[in-house]
């Protein structure tokens, strides 16, 4: 049997839990229309399908795998192929650390799992959500559980209909703008001070003018440029 | 055979940097220089940023300074939600202006 407070704090994180998904959502429909341009690029080029397939949850992040998928259609080296996933991906490292002060109090165990979770929308909708309305280190965990929970069953169930069928997405009613629109959206409410507005700015503006940049890293320093020039101290501050 | 040597190599370096700060900050208070954690806290801002900035403005790896209907759909839903606060305002304001804008151009 339950004591009441064990079953309100269930019932708190079935409640957070629910929320992640609702505000993943349409976010992951978004992402449905890459889904399924890597599904049939699985399908239609060299990789072995189901190693191709088997990508969208091992590897878990559509830019990385894109690459690797066109990579191996075009005949390169295996170890080129890994590096480029590897520098397309090394953002994630910047997103470790930012969720690292959210889940300081999870054991070493939690966050092998909870890592394995983190990517860009996951990661900006989780500390968006912490920092407007923090459910506290115990519960923090359900939101993005149930955030990624949604976004991995819709990336990983698209491209498994896009490998077997092909790209079959009418263009004309263009979702995937879901995925800019929303990040607008979340762009909007994340900013809050001067530091985050010059963040935002810069790493846009470096992704944009480097965008050229070989092993797709423009995001990357974009991220590192933007976040250093926000952060930086201020003459005022000393 | 090569297929599945590099995807789990991909998927093992991915996951090696998921993991990478989580496990070597998390589980303790942390120690780190005021300035790493002043840029930690403008990491998701930023983030939204570039990958915006690579969404609407980059074609083919190549920048593309043109006005199009994603970005114009895109620049009314930031103002939308910036006025009502609301971020479920960026698809509903978003959508019909992308839409609309597309049966213009």
């Amino acid at each position: 049997m339950h004591s009441t407070a064990s079953v309100a704090t269930r019932q708190a994180r079935s409640a957070l839990f629910r929320e992640g998904v609702r505000d993943m959502a349409p976010l992951a429909v978004g992402y449905v229309p890459f889904a399924f341009v890597i599904g049939a690029a699985v399908s239609e080029t060299a990789i072995n399908d189901v190693a191709g397939w088997a990508g969208s949850f091992l590897i878990a992040a559509g830019a990385a795998h894109l690459a690797v998928v066109e990579m191996v259609d075009n005949g390169a080296a295996p170890l080129a192929i890994i590096a480029t996933a590897i520098m397309i991906n090394a953002r994630l490292a910047v997103y470790s650390a930012g969720m690292a002060t959210w889940f300081a109090h999870e054991s070493a165990g939690r966050r092998r799992l909870l890592a394995y979770f983190l990517i860009d929308p996951t990661y900006l909708l989780s500390t968006n959500r912490f920092k407007t309305d923090d459910p506290g280190p115990a519960c923090r965990r359900w939101y993005y559980l149930g955030a990624a929970s949604v976004l991995f069953a819709m990336w990983v169930s698209a491209q498994t209909v896009a490998v077997l069928v092909g790209n079959r997405i009418p263009d004309d009613i263009q979702l995937e703008a879901a995925a800019p629109l929303i990040l607008a959206g979340l762009l909007a409410v994340s900013i809050k001070s001067r530091e985050a507005l010059t963040a935002a700015g810069v790493a846009g503006l470096v992704a944009v003018t480097l965008a050229g940049f070989p092993f797709s890293t423009a995001t990357l320093m974009a991220i590192v440029i933007g976040s250093a020039t926000g952060a930086r101290p201020r003459r005022k501050d000393s | 055979v090569t297929s599945w040597i590099v995807i789990l190599g991909a998927a093992g370096g991915s996951y090696a940097l998921r993991l990478s700060m989580l496990a070597l900050l998390g589980g303790r208070e942390r120690q780190l220089p005021t300035w790493v954690d002043r840029c930690l806290t403008v990491v998701g801002p930023a983030a939204t940023g570039a990958i915006l900035g690579g969404m609407l403005l980059v074609d083919h790896g190549q920048a593309s300074l043109t006005v199009h209907p994603q970005l114009i759909a895109a620049a009314v839903a930031f103002a939308a939600v910036r006025r009502s606060g609301r971020t479920s305002d960026a698809l509903l304001v978003g959508f019909p202006v992308l839409w609309m804008t597309t049966a213009l151009f």
